[in-house]
C-alpha cells in the first residue's frame, strides 16, 4: 500500500509517538497497589482513614495536581509528566473488584472467557466481538445493593435477545444471575446492563461467559478460541 | 497497612515493564485515531495495562499477553469508559498545566477530523489496517465478519477520507493479504 493515506497515517503515527510520554509502568503498579490496598484495608475496618489518606496521596501528591499516586523514587520530575488517567478509587470500585474476584479462575477454568468488571451504571453496554458459536453459561455478579437488568443480544446490531434477567446485588456472597446463551454463529454479542437507582454508581459488577460444551476457551493470545477436541480440553 | 506494604507481583515486573514500554505508544496512537482524543486514548491504554498488571501472574504465562491488553483497551474504547466523560472533564480541569508544545500539523488535524466522520466499524477497520498493521484477514477475524466485508469497509472508508482530504489516488484495490 503506497497511497497518500498510508503516508498520512505514517506521519500521524510517527509524530504522535514522538509526543506521547507514557505515564510509566511504575504508575501502573502504584495504581494497582493502591486499589488493592484500599480494598484490603477497608476489609480490616479502617476504611475511613485509608480512604482519606488514599485520597490525599492519590489526588494531590507533590505539586497537588497529578492524579496518580506517586511512587516517589520512580518519577524523575513530577511536573513534567503529562496528565494520566483519573485513578478510580472509592467504595464502588472496591465493589467492582470484589465482584471480579467472584469470577472463575482462568488457570483452573479456561472455559471462562470474555470476563469483565466495572461499576454499575444506568446504561452499560459492551460489545464482545470474538464469540465463537457455542453454548455459554453467562454469570453476572453484582456487589452492593439494588438490582441490575441484564440483556444479552446477538450480533453487532439488531434486537435478537439471547437471554435476559435481573441480578440482585448483595454485599456478601451475591447470587449471580445465570443465563444460558446460545451463540449461533461466530461474531458479536452485546451485553446491556441497566442498574436501578440503588445500584447506579454504587454497586460493582462482573460477568463472564463459560463454555458449557468445553469447546471454547480463553485463547493463549487473548481472544476466545475453539478448543481442539483431540486436545483433551 | 499502606499500599506499598502489599506484596508486589514477584519476578514478573521486568516482563511487564518491557511490554508496557514497547506497546503503550502504539496502542495509544491507534486509539487516538479512533477517539480523536489523545488524552482519552492514553487513559484507556493506561487502564488496560492496570487491568493486565492486576492479573499479571496469570497473564504473563500467555504466549501473547499484548493481545489481551490490546483487546481490553479496545473494549474499553467502545464501552463504558466513554461514559465517564463528565467525571473526566471535571478531573481534567484539576490537572496541572501541560508543558505547551506546538499544536499538531494541519494534516494531522484534518486526518483525525476526517476519521471522526466515519462509521465506527469503518473507522476501526482503517485504524487497524493502517496503524495496527493488521491484515484484512486479521481484521475480519477480530470483527467476526467475512474478509469481503472488511475490504468493503476499507474501500468505503478510503473513499470517504480521500474525498474529505482532497486526495486523488487514495483508493487502490485492497491488498489481498
Amino acid at each position: 500500500m503506497t497511497d497518500k493515506l498510508e503516508t498520512l497515517f505514517q506521519d500521524l503515527r510517527t509524530r504522535t509517538l514522538n509526543e506521547i510520554v507514557p505515564p510509566g509502568a511504575s504508575k501502573v503498579r502504584a495504581t494497582v497497589r493502591r486499589r488493592r490496598g484500599v480494598a484490603v484495608s477497608a476489609g480490616a475496618g479502617v476504611t475511613v482513614a485509608v480512604i482519606l489518606v488514599g485520597a490525599g496521596v492519590g489526588l494531590y501528591p507533590g505539586d497537588g495536581g497529578s492524579y496518580v499516586a506517586g511512587d516517589p523514587g520512580a518519577t524523575p520530575s513530577g511536573s513534567d509528566w503529562p496528565p494520566v488517567m483519573p485513578d478510580p478509587t472509592g467504595p464502588e470500585y472496591d465493589r467492582a473488584q470484589t465482584a471480579g474476584e467472584l469470577l472463575a479462575d482462568r488457570d483452573k477454568t479456561p472455559t471462562s472467557i470474555n470476563a469483565t468488571q466495572g461499576v454499575v451504571i444506568a446504561d452499560y453496554e459492551n460489545h464482545m466481538n470474538d464469540m465463537p458459536a457455542d453454548t455459554y453459561a453467562f454469570r453476572f455478579y453484582c456487589v452492593g445493593s439494588g438490582t441490575v437488568v441484564v440483556v444479552v443480544k446477538q450480533g453487532d446490531s439488531g434486537d435478537t435477545v439471547l437471554g435476559q434477567g435481573a441480578a440482585t446485588c448483595a454485599d456478601n456472597g451475591p447470587v449471580p444471575l445465570q443465563l444460558t446463551i446460545r451463540q449461533p454463529v461466530y461474531g458479536y454479542l452485546r451485553i446491556f446492563a441497566a442498574g436501578d437507582a440503588q445500584s447506579n454508581d454504587r454497586a460493582g459488577f462482573a460477568f463472564e461467559f463459560l463454555s458449557t460444551t468445553g469447546k471454547t476457551g480463553f485463547g493463549p493470545s487473548g481472544p476466545p478460541y475453539t478448543l481442539s477436541t483431540s486436545a483433551g480440553g | 497497612m499502606t499500599p506499598e506494604a502489599l506484596p508486589a507481583v514477584p519476578n514478573e515486573t521486568s516482563s511487564f515493564d518491557e511490554i508496557y514500554a514497547a506497546h503503550y505508544g502504539d496502542l495509544t496512537v491507534q486509539l487516538y485515531a479512533y477517539f480523536g482524543d489523545r488524552q482519552e486514548a492514553q487513559d484507556v491504554v493506561q487502564e488496560a495495562f492496570c487491568r493486565a498488571y492486576a492479573r499479571w501472574r496469570t497473564m504473563s504465562r500467555f504466549d501473547d499477553p499484548v493481545a489481551w491488553v490490546r483487546r481490553v483497551a479496545w473494549n474499553l474504547a467502545v464501552s463504558g469508559w466513554r461514559r465517564r466523560r463528565t467525571v473526566r472533564g471535571f478531573l481534567g480541569r484539576q490537572r496541572p498545566e501541560e508543558h505547551q508544545v506546538d499544536g499538531p500539523e494541519p494534516e494531522r488535524v484534518a486526518l483525525i477530523a476526517a476519521l471522526a466522520t466515519l462509521p465506527d466499524n469503518h473507522r476501526r477497520a482503517i485504524v487497524l489496517r493502517y496503524l495496527a498493521d493488521l491484515t484484512v484477514a486479521e481484521i475480519a477475524d477480530r470483527e467476526g465478519v467475512p474478509a469481503g466485508t472488511v475490504k468493503s469497509w476499507l474501500h468505503r472508508a478510503r473513499q470517504a477520507l480521500a474525498a474529505q482530504l482532497a486526495l486523488t489516488d487514495a483508493a487502490p484495490e485492497e491488498d489481498p493479504r
